[in-house]
């Protein structure tokens, strides 16, 4: 099932999308890079979510992944970036909420900016726990809340604004991840508290 | 931390223009009303304004590195006029004042994120 609201926002976006994250996929390709070049050959990896697939450049090759996306439109947008990647690669339509996989299929779980956008961070992460093997590893490129003022502050203020054209400016998610049951290994500061990557893993 | 001086210098303009903007669009307000009143819209004004012209400078720079330095010194600069009413009639200036409230948010955000960069490890 996919939340059709939440669908619908992204197809609205999706053909601006490339546009409007130009200047932040130049900006972050080498944190990016660094952080997929931790996916390994040989072992299932879900990416959620995709968008119009402008991470599949920084994505080492010869890897065998599954990568999802509530949008239709932005899978179709992605459609030729996933064409020419360089390994094993499978775009599908699903919600991150109710995801269609068994229990325990994944070695590792990448998110790249989408616990801002995900409606029920909580119900997202706790289906993520739930598809990947115990001992897999949670790897996320997110922006977040920031614990020091002004800055929670001025991501307070932006919130109500920006959460109708896009994403949540002041989410908790390391606390959240690690509600949902994972166990963090570590957090990485790339701009304020605000944008960050996150690794956990999930308890055996 | 940021080291290339594209993103540097990119974070540092759109930071002053768009905090002058944030003062530009406060200063259209009746100098009628009262301060705090003045204060207050001028405020919002200001912080619209930036939002709409932001795009531009996402485009080119980033995201959140752009918007919570801009969104910072926008909510200062925006008030400028109304707190300077002996000023009301000296634009260049108001905006040079504005320009500088962008100027220090974006000093300011740079110095933070110096000490809070890097990587904490857990368990």
């Amino acid at each position: 099932m996919v939340d059709n609201r939440t669908e619908r926002r992204w197809d609205g976006t999706a053909r601006f999308y490339d546009l409007l994250a130009f200047g932040a996929e130049r900006r972050w390709k080498p944190a990016k890079q660094h952080l997929f070049a931790r996916m390994q050959p040989g072992k299932k990896i879900l990416f959620a979510a995709l968008g119009t697939g402008l991470d599949i450049a920084f994505f080492p090759p010869n890897q065998e992944i599954i990568a999802i996306d509530i949008s239709s439109r932005m899978l179709e947008r992605a459609k030729p970036r996933v064409a020419v990647y360089p390994g094993q690669m499978e775009a599908r339509q699903m919600d991150i909420c109710d995801l269609d996989f068994p229990d325990g299929q994944f070695d590792q779980v990448f998110t790249s900016c989408t616990f801002c956008s995900v409606p029920d961070p909580m119900r997202g992460l706790e289906s993520l726990y739930r598809v990947l093997k115990p001992g897999g590893e949670l790897w996320m490129f997110e922006h977040t809340g920031s614990k020091v003022w002004p800055f929670n502050w001025v991501l307070d203020m932006c919130n109500p604004i920006c959460r109708h054209i896009g994403p949540e400016m002041n989410r908790d998610t390391v606390a959240n991840v690690r509600r949902a049951g994972f166990r963090i290994q570590s957090v990485n500061n790339l701009f304020l508290d605000v944008v960050k990557t996150i690794g956990a893993v999930k308890s055996d | 931390m940021e080291r290339r001086i594209y993103f540097i210098v990119g974070d540092c303009l759109s930071s002053t223009v768009l905090a002058a903007i944030g003062t530009l669009a406060a200063y259209q307000l009746p100098t009628s009303w009262p301060m705090p009143i003045e204060m207050g819209v001028g405020m919002v004004v200001g912080m619209m304004a930036t939002m709409v012209v932001m795009p531009l400078f996402l485009f080119l720079f980033g995201a959140m590195e752009i918007m919570v330095p801009a969104m910072l010194g926008s909510m200062m600069s925006s008030m400028v006029p109304s707190m300077m009413p002996l000023m009301r009639g000296d634009l260049p200036m108001l905006l040079e004042l504005g320009a500088g409230c962008g100027f220090t948010a974006w000093l300011f955000t740079y110095l933070v994120d110096g000490v809070l960069h890097g990587e904490r490890r857990h368990g």
